[in-house]
């Protein structure tokens, strides 16, 4: 009997679970325009590779091909279909994005919360360093790092994770500074709990909307900011990705020679992706600041009596 | 003071008729107000108590038109009689009644073609006038002091520069100097210190800030002051200095307030008439020494029962059961029929309309089944309201 | 539970004859305050000054006082949210060891806090399951869901939010005021305490539902024989819910004694003034409003300089030029009756 309760309860959890999920989704068209086209680009990176006939590193005989029929996107100065580069460049950035904005944000979050509501020696240590990783420069202190330590993909993530993460603490330790005083963390503590749950239990839930928020801008400027490494040169020139792409066709002189196919797509997909997050990102703000919220007209006549 | 019969209305300054106010939200609409009247004589207190969810507060803001979307008026009126001539005014001490802008009775300029508004006592209605018009009428004749005059005050500005801005905006005839003298008065008048001119809001205490709220209300010698809660956050000492400051002004200027709080007890000291509130509607509508001894709706005695004597016996007392309703799901019929120990069939069905309970005094008013003038049974007395409280606080745990 | 001590050696007046199970004894706090001139004189706000008094066992004490009276501060020393500045805090006869750790997890099992305010007290994004299981968990009442489970729903029910099912995977913001006040008190009610620490417990909820909520606590009282210590501004209130009221002013303690007795006869001139200013509508006059003037005006001083010796006497209307110089001590007036002002007394001798 309580078996069965159970598992009625648990489902009705998830469902109300998702029910929430689909609400954030919904929650005013920016996010649902921003949430579709970074859906699109994650099934794009999922499943776009099985159905890629050609092999993107595959030189073939049709070299400089514009776009046609056999080569959708056209063909590199080597011959190698562009669109399928783009497909699975897709999946490259796209991963690494995400991973690499998760990292931040996990090192962000531990930062500012511990140095939010510990405060005192605590706060001023990570204060200290918070403020150093602000002032320098991101993407000069990432090229830096980045041509020192071998080239790759994970030299990439981490040098971002590096130097991405200071903003966010930020932001977070601000919120924490007010979310301590609250009569429920003091409650807590009256109750026993220990710090730790606390500070990741009680205070954290609370903050989730800007940590949302703070990943969707973060993995925005992750992606821009791995694929200006990876065109530098910094990245793992011999794999597939966006910004590896910029790196070939610039060094080939494809603006020059005419070669559109070869880095509009790429330019083309890191905007649009770009565009996706941003509009997610305004999504959330509009919904956090009733005030950025446009009231949708009604019944125009009568506000005319209520309006001062 | 004598409680005033409104029935002549050259004393009434205010008659509010079936006003309806509603919030629009995109689950459906809240009826915030639903169908209040009432009338406000000449220098009289009203007190309108009630709870959360009542609608007191937006009822201030309806009656000086400070709503904002998505609350909208959607009925009623609110009928304005202007004085009819200055002399109208009471003044027994030197404190002068500021003069109108122009020099006349305050008469509003005639300039969109609208009806004039003379000067000879007739009614206009607050809600269809011109925004023109209603800057004319605010502060000159209506004011209105707010729950915490913490966030009223501009915190950059002195007090004394706040109390002569106001003056700035409504009377651009007047010098500096003058406005710097009639500030010093106000402040004077209220109990403040005149060397706090230049003080900022921070550097005075919450019951000065309170008080000097009130000099800005007064500043332009208005009709009528709406008080919204003004005391709830001060002390309880400051509360009763702010108080008799205010029933001595009113002796002195004749003004009329419409005093809101949740505090029942506040208002059988201080009000003339005190209307009570329960979800949207006015319940019961009697003078204040009335009310006290002999009130009729059961929504009334449980809630003067809901304070602790002071003196007197001990005794248990266990307020109402139940919680003021979610305007979103307001019971059928009589609102507080789910709460009401008195409650019977007809309650869940019917609304009872707002009723005189006696033929005398058409000013003592119920919205209550029990009372209905053709229904055979005695309404109710104090015992038996107090026995059926009882029995239901010994039904239910606590 | 543990069995009361009920032999006759009473620490103060109390007609059960029990042990105080919770006391403080000239507890002082100062809160330090930023300077910006670090070589200058260490300012503090003095929260409180001097407070000594004694919690029993099925007994409740209101705590009276206005806005920096420092009654929240006393309320928050006595759950160690804050530590004394100085000052003894005995449980149950024995000094409290202020460090941390597992001596302040066995005291909070034994000191409970509520809050006033309802709607900030509990998580906003945790139900009411999460609410009264963490205690449970942490304090060794559960080890697993059930158990959790199941003593919740016994939790609610003494709190009367019935049916108690539904009330476990609600959220704070599907409650309804008074609602949540009863899972913060449940929540309290988790770690089985023997002392209750009410700070404003109803300030903050509708006028009508007070008495429930209030009504509520005294039952808990006395079925669970909790020391109650009731926090509030309202003296009417305070008269209705406590046997002993304690008068505070601007940090000091000023008056304490049988509720009833201090309020028909207050003798300290601030308790007057308190009794005075409240609301009574039984007290109407002919003019509505009670037109004899206040015994005193003025408002609350400043902690960080507080006046010197008595801190009422720039208000008060029977100053004496001692008043000013030394702090008025505790003075009996017998029947558990105390004052601190210098026209009872100065010191343990019974006054005029």
């Amino acid at each position: 009997m309580i078996g069965v309760s159970t598992s009625v309860r648990a489902s009705m959890r998830t469902y109300e679970g998702l029910r929430r999920v689909w609400g954030a989704l919904t929650l005013n068209r920016k996010v649902t325009a921003g949430s579709c086209i970074v859906a699109f680009f994650l099934l794009v990176a999922i499943f776009g590779p099985l159905f890629i006939r050609q092999d993107p590193n595959t030189f073939t005989s049709a070299v400089s091909a514009p776009p046609s029929a056999a080569h959708w996107l056209g063909t590199t100065l080597t011959g190698q279909d562009v669109f399928a580069q783009i497909v699975v460049g897709t999946r490259s950035s796209i991963f690494w994005g995400l991973g690499t904005g998760l990292a931040v944000m996990v090192v962000s979050i531990v930062v500012g919360l511990v140095s939010g509501y510990f405060g005192g020696a605590v706060d001023e240590v990570f204060s200290l360093i918070t403020n150093v990783f602000l002032v320098i420069p991101a993407l000069p202190l990432a090229i830096v790092l980045a041509s020192y330590f071998p080239r790759g993909e994970l030299t990439v993530a981490l040098v971002i994770t590096v130097t991405g993460w200071a903003w966010g603490a930020r932001v977070l330790r601000a919120q924490t500074l007010s979310m301590r005083n609250r009569d429920f963390v003091t409650a807590a503590r009256a109750s026993g709990e220990k710090t730790w749950r606390i500070i990741f239990f009680e205070i954290l839930p609370n903050e989730i909307s800007l940590v949302a928020a703070n990943f969707v801008s973060t993995t925005l400027n992750v992606i821009l900011a791995a694929a200006a490494l990876e065109f530098i040169g910094l990245g793992n020139n011999s794999t597939v990705s966006w910004g590896t792409m910029f790196y070939w066709s610039y060094n080939s002189d494809a603006l020059i020679i005419g070669l559109w196919w070869w880095f509009v797509p790429p330019g083309l997909c890191i905007a649009l992706l770009g565009a996706g997050f941003a509009l997610i990102n305004f999504g959330i703000d509009e919904f956090a600041d009733p005030r950025l919220r446009r009231e949708r007209p009604v019944i125009a006549a009568k506000l005319k009596k209520a309006v001062a | 003071m004598v409680s005033n019969k409104q029935s002549n209305s050259a004393s009434t300054l205010l008659d509010v008729r079936h006003l309806h106010v509603d919030y629009l939200a995109a689950n459906g609409t809240v009826h915030a107000v639903t169908d209040v009247s009432f009338m406000l004589g000449r220098g009289e207190i009203l007190g309108l108590a009630g709870e959360s969810g009542s609608g007191k507060s937006t009822l201030a803001y309806a009656i000086t038109r400070l709503l904002r979307p998505p609350a909208m008026i959607t009925g009623g009126e609110i009928l304005y009689y202007q004085r009819a001539h200055p002399a109208d005014a009471v003044s027994r001490i030197s404190f002068s009644r500021l003069p109108s802008s122009n020099g006349t009775h305050k008469q509003s300029p005639n300039q969109s073609g609208e009806p004039p508004v003379a000067g000879t006592g007739q009614a206009v209605d607050i809600l269809q006038v011109s925004p023109t018009q209603l800057r004319a009428l605010r502060w000159n004749d209506l004011a209105i002091v707010f729950q915490s005059a913490m966030n009223a005050l501009n915190p950059v500005m002195s007090v004394g520069a706040q109390i002569m801005d106001v003056l700035r905006a409504h009377r651009p005839d007047m010098n500096p100097d003058s406005r710097r003298q009639r500030a010093l008065d106000l402040l004077r008048l209220v109990g403040i210190a005149p060397d706090r001119l230049r003080s900022y809001p921070h550097e005075l205490s919450g019951g000065m800030r309170q008080r000097a709220i009130i000099a800005i209300a007064l500043a332009l010698s208005p009709e009528i002051i709406i008080m919204d809660e003004p005391t709830t956050a001060l002390d309880v000492v400051v509360q009763r200095e702010i108080l008799t400051e205010i029933v001595h002004l009113r002796e002195t200027l004749n003004f009329s307030v419409i005093f809101i709080t949740h505090d029942l007890s506040l208002l059988l000291e201080l009000a003339d008439n005190i209307a009570i509130m329960y979800a949207g509607r006015i319940v019961e509508k009697a003078a204040g020494q009335e009310l006290y001894r002999r009130p009729r709706h059961p929504y009334s005695y449980g809630l003067l029962n809901s304070f602790p004597a002071l003196h007197g016996p001990r005794r248990k007392m266990s307020g109402i059961p139940g919680s003021p309703p979610d305007l979103r799901a307001v019971p059928t019929g009589c609102a507080f029929h789910p709460r009401c120990p008195l409650a019977f069939a007809a309650c869940s069905v019917d609304l009872p309309p707002l009723r005189p309970v006696t033929t005398e005094d058409s000013e003592q008013v119920v919205a209550c089944h029990l009372y209905h003038p053709a229904s055979a049974a005695e309404p109710p007395t104090i015992a038996d309201m107090a026995a059926k409280y009882e029995a239901l606080a010994e039904g239910s745990k606590v | 539970m543990e069995i009361l001590d009920q032999s006759a050696a009473a620490a103060m007046n109390a007609p059960d004859q029990s042990q105080p199970i919770l006391e403080v004894e000239h507890l002082r706090k100062i809160f330090p305050v930023r300077q910006l001139n670090p070589l200058g004189i260490k300012q503090g706000v003095h929260a409180v000054e001097d407070a000594s008094f004694a919690l029993y066992p099925g007994r409740a004490t209101a705590l009276v006082g206005e806005s920096g009276s420092g009654k929240t501060t006393v309320a928050r020393v006595l759950a160690r949210l804050y530590e004394p500045t100085s000052g003894v805090l005995r449980f149950r006869g024995d000094p409290v060891k202020l460090a941390g750790g597992k001596s302040l997890q066995t005291y909070r099992r034994h000191v409970q806090l509520i809050f006033q305010d309802p709607f900030s007290s509990l998580n906003p994004v945790h139900t009411v399951r999460y609410h009264l299981g963490r205690p449970l968990r942490i304090y060794g009442y559960a080890h697993n869901a059930a158990q959790e489970r199941e003593q919740a729903l016994a939790l609610l029910n003494r709190v009367s939010l019935s049916p108690a099912e539904q009330f476990l995977e609600k959220y704070p913001h599907q409650l309804s005021g008074g609602q949540r006040q009863r899972v913060a008190i449940a929540r309290a009610l988790a770690v089985r305490p023997a002392v209750l620490l009410a700070d404003e417990p109803v300030s903050m909820l509708d006028v009508s539902i007070r008495l429930d909520i209030l009504n509520l606590l005294l039952r808990l009282k006395d079925e669970e024989r909790l020391a109650l210590l009731f926090i509030t501004h309202d003296i009417a209130s305070a008269r209705y819910f406590a046997e002993d009221v304690l008068v505070m002013y601007a940090g000091q303690m000023v008056e304490g004694g049988p509720t009833d007795e201090v309020i028909q006869q207050p003798k300290h001139p601030y308790t007057s003034l308190l009794i005075s200013a409240a609301p009574d509508p039984a007290r109407l006059t002919a003019d509505n409003l009670s037109s004899a003037p206040l015994p005193a005006r003025g408002e609350i001083p400043s902690l960080i300089r507080p006046p010197s010796g008595c801190r009422f006497h720039p208000r008060c209307p029977h100053a004496m030029p001692v008043c000013s110089q030394r702090v008025p001590q505790r003075t009996d007036l017998g029947n558990g009756r105390w004052t601190n002002c210098f026209l009872y007394g100065d010191g343990n001798n019974l006054g005029s």
